[in-house]
């Protein structure tokens, strides 16, 4: 009697780390995110989990400007010049705005479209991201 | 099956009397009515915290194979649209 006790305390342990688990699949709502989710003028998305392959996904922020006002905010925040077309850099993960370089730790890859007024942050931590991203848009560009 | 208080007062009784044979020979059972109590008890636990924390789990917004879209400060707009963006930035570089 006391082995079946012991299976059932087990079960119970086994249950709450379950429980614990999948609490944790849903990504907690990124400083990214909360830096521009009250502004009015923009429209704001965290997306989790943007499968990239079978076994690769990232985390993207999206910032739409509703205007050419709040475009040009954005353009002047993140240092994006033109006015057409987009651009493209790798950003540090804490601050975007500032250019980096890939050095195998997290870094975001930054694609501005001005067309579009839309930001996308994808946000790579290791190699396997890097080179998923990567592979991602050779394969879209052959279709 | 007797309870616990029952089987208190029948060990004071016993105690008090030379007839504790038949007593003692109780005491088995009735370890094993609780033995069973207990049990039925940890797998209503088990159970329980199996089943809850697949009844309470956090479900996003949307979610299939391909994307989920955790969060939006604008309710009304359709999750699709976020996907098709980001993938339509990656088209564009």
């Amino acid at each position: 009697m006391k082995r079946i006790l012991y299976v059932f305390l087990v079960m119970l342990q086994l249950a709450l780390l379950a429980g614990c688990h999948h609490r944790s699949e849903t990504p907690a709502e990124g400083v990214l995110y909360q830096r521009y989710a009250a502004r009015q003028d923009l429209k704001v998305a965290q997306l989790g989990g943007f499968k990239l392959c079978d076994s690769v996904r990232v985390d993207v922020v999206m910032l739409q400007a509703e205007d050419e006002q709040a475009w040009q905010s954005l353009t002047e925040e993140f240092d994006i010049r033109g006015s057409e077309g987009t651009v493209s850099w790798l950003g540090d993960p804490d601050d975007p705005s500032q250019r980096t370089q890939w050095t195998g730790t997290s870094v975001m890859r930054v694609i501005a479209s001005h067309d579009k007024r839309t930001i996308g942050f994808y946000r790579l931590d290791n190699e396997a991201q890097y080179d998923a991203l990567v592979d991602y848009q050779i394969e879209k560009m052959k279709i | 099956m007797m309870t616990e208080q029952e089987f208190d007062a029948l060990w004071q009784r016993a105690e008090a009397t030379p007839h504790t044979t038949r007593l003692l020979e109780e005491y088995p059972a009735w370890r094993r009515q609780r033995r069973r109590t207990l049990g039925g008890a940890a797998s209503l636990v088990a159970v329980t915290a199996v089943v809850l924390p697949l009844l309470t789990r956090p479900q996003p917004t949307v979610n299939d194979d391909s994307y989920t879209v955790a969060y939006c400060n604008r309710p009304d707009m359709a999750n699709q649209y976020w996907v098709d963006m980001a993938d339509a930035l990656l088209m564009e570089v």
